[in-house]
């Protein structure tokens, strides 16, 4: 599988690299360091986790999901066929997009993982990403923006007198994106039906 | 125009928490209840999530603190003047599907160098806000549910970040002109 040769090549590569710089000793610093970062990243990930999965539940339990799952599904019913009406996946879905549009980096990670949790109810080989989750994952990884809120933030910080001459373009950029992520997706689910890629 | 993007990001997480909360009082749902229950859940996945971002972290602070990375960068510098393309954008172009705080950085070092209305900062701001961290993504949510076998969505990512790149850097080349 692809992401297994992927951290292969960039562990390998980073360890080989080290050495043959004469630097070897450094990487058992690196990796304690890049471990301790990844523990203290997770809790305080796990806080605004908890607490959106919290508010996620309340919401499931009120209605307000399934009410989404209706405003959306003449789009998304499109992308995600065999979803059956009467659930608030589809409501998730249009939840996770949504906040990830406007660049809420911390509320789109705990929605995403809810609608993966909810996507893999109806995937029939879990060990495996089924069609539904890859189109998902397509969009996500598009990475359509309308609002890069931090983004304009930094900019300002740097001196920008005009943060903002950057949304325009990166409406039609991640645009781009994103339909390159759906239309290379749509030919891999077509053509490479079954095959591992 | 620009006001009201900003008011709809500072209002966006509240106007949610209200609606949310506002339809659980009208059905008359045990709010605290089941929040707490639903906030248990949400963490028992973050414990199945931090071996996924443990090794995703190592992997990536090896790769760049040890010159890897860099590296990298040198060995494409022939083929960047060809299309006189400065190699900080492609540093940033590579770091950002790795880690979106690490390119966020980069992000910032390089506006503060350049500026953010020259070229180079305008084309680095475009592609820093355009392009996805497929690594994190794909790790974290197949991670969250168990998935082993990603299919083609690593290429579906990388394919997506290729044309933002490539997109950025005429639209970047493009707006400076035309306001230069």
């Amino acid at each position: 599988m692809m992401i297994n040769h992927v951290w292969l090549f960039l562990v390998g590569v980073g360890i080989a690299i080290a050495t043959v710089k004469g630097q070897s000793h450094l990487i058992s610093e690196i990796i304690f360091q890049d471990c301790q970062k990844a523990i203290q990243f997770t809790i305080g990930l796990a806080g605004i986790i908890a607490f959106w999965s919290g508010i996620l539940k309340v919401a499931e339990a009120s209605g307000v999901t399934e009410t989404l799952a209706k405003w959306f599904e003449p789009i998304l019913a499109r992308l995600f066929p065999g979803i059956p009406k009467k659930n608030n996946l589809l409501g998730l879905i249009a939840l996770t997009l949504t906040s990830n549009m406007l660049g809420l980096g911390n509320v789109t990670t705990p929605l995403g993982i809810k609608t993966m949790q909810e996507l893999q109810k109806f995937n029939p080989e879990p060990a495996k990403a089924s069609n539904h989750i890859c189109t998902f994952l397509a969009l996500v990884l598009g990475g359509f923006s309308i609002l890069p809120s931090t983004l304009i933030s930094l900019r300002s910080q740097a001196g920008s007198k005009n943060a903002t001459l950057i949304l325009g373009p990166i409406i039609l950029i991640s645009l781009g994106g994103t339909i390159t992520a759906l239309l290379v997706n749509y030919l891999c689910i077509k053509f490479y039906k079954g095959k591992r890629l | 125009m620009f006001k009201s993007f900003i008011l709809i990001s500072q209002y966006a997480i509240p106007c949610i928490l209200l609606i949310f909360l506002g339809a659980a009082t009208f059905k008359k749902i045990p709010i605290y209840e089941v929040f707490i229950q639903g906030a248990l859940e949400g963490l028992k996945t973050t414990l199945r999530l931090t071996p996924y971002l443990l090794a995703i972290f190592v992997a990536i602070g090896l790769f760049r603190t040890s010159g890897a990375l860099s590296l990298l960068t040198i060995g494409l510098t022939p083929l960047l003047n060809l299309l006189h393309l400065p190699p900080d954008l492609l540093t940033l172009g590579l770091l950002k599907p790795l880690s979106g705080s690490a390119s966020l950085g980069y992000t910032a070092d390089l506006l503060t160098k350049y500026g953010p209305e020259s070229q180079l900062g305008f084309t680095a701001s475009l592609i820093q806000g355009s392009c996805e961290t497929t690594f994190y993504v794909l790790s974290l949510y197949l991670g969250a549910v168990g998935i082993k076998d990603a299919r083609h969505l690593l290429i579906v990512g990388l394919l997506a970040e290729l044309a933002s790149l490539i997109l950025a850097v005429i639209l970047g080349n493009l707006i400076y002109l035309y306001s230069h």
